[in-house]
């Protein structure tokens, strides 16, 4: 019985932590991601890993930063094979016409996918889900020096988007 | 944070624009089934390693357990040929002629088949499938011709010459049995050449002068193949 109450107390911690982080840790992955649904999915698969870890993911000082290191994993490897896909696709002879863009609206999107995997997750863990250079690099297991290359990269392309797009309505 | 230079109030605020609102209550109750399907699956695997273990460490000590009783099995591989040799030898034979003719036993038989009766107590057949472990056996059949699978039924008394006289020999459960010498005129029995077994009985005459020409005569009875054959006598054997 005592088992039971104690696993009841850590099934209550686990969705006390999903309902704290999980709507971020989406926002941020989808800007990452390009995509909510790759984005949902892999926060979900982080946290299913976590719940079935729970009784060592749990007593940890910072869960949540367990689950981002996962779930950040999933998506560079998602978007890595991503990226082949879509050479393999370029080097095929199809006509696609690309989706009229709003002259009046940045295009963001546009620029992050002009974005490398690893320059999209650290300007989306910066710049949306608010965190520092070294919680960014804590889940992407990289150095604060590597993150804030990867950040100095990002800004500049995005930064170069928003100032064409300023001048552009001016 | 301290303000550093990534800080860009613009790009933060266009890329948060790009985050879409999340449902948290929705995906909670999706994430429900899954997450404990995957806690089955962790167990499944846990269990299935565990199983695998287990099966690993059972199948080792099986593995070793076969080896040393391959090991065992190596006596018995071999025992069959010897055991075959053996099977006629558990009969002591000097026993049947010590009762038949106490007095005629001679000394000199039980050296000459020495290996295999002294070393294998009667009644004792385990003993005697260790005898071939020994390096005797590849004398037995040189000394012992056709003794091995030979047996004859009972017969009456039948009767051997030679130059230096005659014996009679009957069989009786299946051993060569010697009831008589007689000597020739001029000779007598020679001491100590009697050879006296289940299947061979040899006796050896010599003159009374002394006198020999040649190989002294000899009276040699075998049983081959269940009959009482008289057998040309091998001096040197």
């Amino acid at each position: 019985m005592a088992e039971s109450d104690g696993g009841h107390a850590l099934e209550a911690q686990f969705e006390e932590l999903f309902r704290a982080s999980y709507a971020g840790l989406v926002r941020s992955l989808t800007v990452a991601a390009g995509s909510q649904e790759v984005a949902a999915d892999c926060v979900q698969e982080a946290f299913c890993r976590a719940y079935v870890r729970w009784r060592r993911v749990g007593r940890y000082d910072e869960p949540v930063a367990w689950v981002r290191r996962v779930a950040v994993n999933l998506l560079i490897d998602h978007s890595r094979r991503m990226q082949r896909h879509d050479r393999a696709l370029a080097r095929m002879p199809v006509d696609v016409e690309p989706p009229p863009s709003d002259p009046l609206e940045v295009d963001l999107e546009g620029a992050l996918d002009s974005l490398t995997p690893q320059q999209r997750v650290a300007a989306a863990l910066f710049y949306v889900e608010d965190l520092p250079v070294t919680e960014v690099a804590a889940a992407m297991k990289l150095s604060e020096g590597a993150v804030k290359y990867h950040l100095h990269q990002a800004r500049a392309t995005l930064r170069d988007t928003l100032d064409a797009h300023r001048e552009d309505i001016s | 944070m301290s303000p550093n230079e990534f800080d860009d109030g613009e790009l933060r605020g266009g890329l948060q624009d790009l985050a879409p609102d999340v449902d948290v209550r929705s995906a909670l109750d999706a994430l429900r089934p899954r997450a404990r399907r995957a806690r089955t699956r962790h167990r499944a695997r846990l269990a299935a390693g565990v199983t695998a273990g287990i099966l690993l460490v059972g199948g080792g000590a099986v593995a070793l357990t076969n080896t040393s009783n391959d090991k065992v099995s190596i006596t018995p591989a071999t025992s069959p040929k010897i055991a075959d040799d053996t099977s006629t030898t558990t009969v002591p034979p000097p026993t049947t002629p010590t009762t038949a003719n106490p007095d005629t036993t001679s000394p000199t038989a039980a050296p000459t088949d020495a290996t295999t009766p002294d070393s294998s107590p009667p009644g004792a057949p385990s003993d005697s499938r260790q005898l071939p472990t020994q390096s005797t056996a590849p004398t037995s059949p040189t000394t012992d011709h056709g003794r091995g699978n030979d047996t004859a039924p009972d017969t009456e008394v039948r009767t051997y010459s030679s130059a230096g006289g005659s014996i009679d020999v009957h069989v009786a459960g299946g051993v060569l049995m010697l009831d008589d010498v007689r000597p020739a005129g001029g000779y007598d029995e020679a001491a100590d050449k009697r050879v006296e077994r289940d299947d061979r009985i040899r006796v050896e005459f010599e003159r009374k002068d002394g006198n020999h020409q040649g190989q002294p005569p000899r009276v040699e009875v075998r049983i081959i193949n269940g009959e009482l054959v008289q057998t040309p006598v091998d001096p040197s054997s």
